[in-house]
């Protein structure tokens, strides 16, 4: 029974350690996913927000303001996803890539505050864009 | 403790589940999303994403 009961234990723990090995590189395709549509949605505040300063619906000031937050987070996304692809690739070459998911995870912390800054400015100007 | 013999079952066994496991990802995957992207097509996305901004083309009459 004691025996019985060791070999279900060690049989979960396996399932479980298995499963987020499993589960790695499918995260891997999730955030890529995610991080080219965060940056569809950028693209789309862009171009509305381009529209109303052409056509004088947004003032000097706002424009300024919308541009200042978009080039913010266009250079943080680049950073991040460079930093996601040098991951990848860490994990194709059957490289240890902690570190490298590591290094994107605090990188796209980063890029999610300038984001939500730049979502929060479009909102609060009224620029409407498509998600 | 695992006494030796569960210890190389479970040696045993580790593939096997590794494997099983990975293809009930992918049928995961291949329900939740239309399609399926191997590392270099996730590469070449985020390559694309980067190289795929686009400037304000209005520009500041303080700034002309």
């Amino acid at each position: 029974m004691k025996r019985l009961l060791s070999l279900l234990i060690a049989t979960t723990m396996l399932f479980t350690i298995a499963f987020q090995f499993g589960c790695a590189g499918k995260s891997a395709q999730t955030s890529t996913k995610a991080f080219v549509a965060a940056q569809g949605t950028m693209l789309e505040i862009f171009r509305a927000a381009d529209r109303s300063c052409s056509a004088g619906i947004l003032n000097q000031t706002q424009c300024d303001k919308i541009s200042s937050a978009y080039n913010k987070a266009k250079s943080s996304y680049n950073a991040a996803a460079t930093a996601m692809q040098a991951a990848i690739r860490a994990g194709e070459a059957g490289k240890d890539a902690t570190s490298a998911w590591e290094k994107f995870k605090v990188l796209e912390g980063q890029f999610d505050l300038v984001y939500n800054d730049l979502i929060d400015i479009a909102i609060t100007l009224g620029v409407e864009y498509t998600q | 403790m695992l006494d030796p013999v569960t210890a190389k079952l479970i040696l045993t066994a580790l593939p096997i589940l590794k494997t099983a496991i990975f293809k009930v990802g992918d049928m995961v995957i291949d329900l939740t999303t239309n399609e399926t992207m191997t590392a270099e097509e996730m590469i070449a996305a985020l390559e694309q994403s980067k190289n795929n901004w686009e400037d304000f083309k209005f520009e500041s009459p303080d700034k002309t």
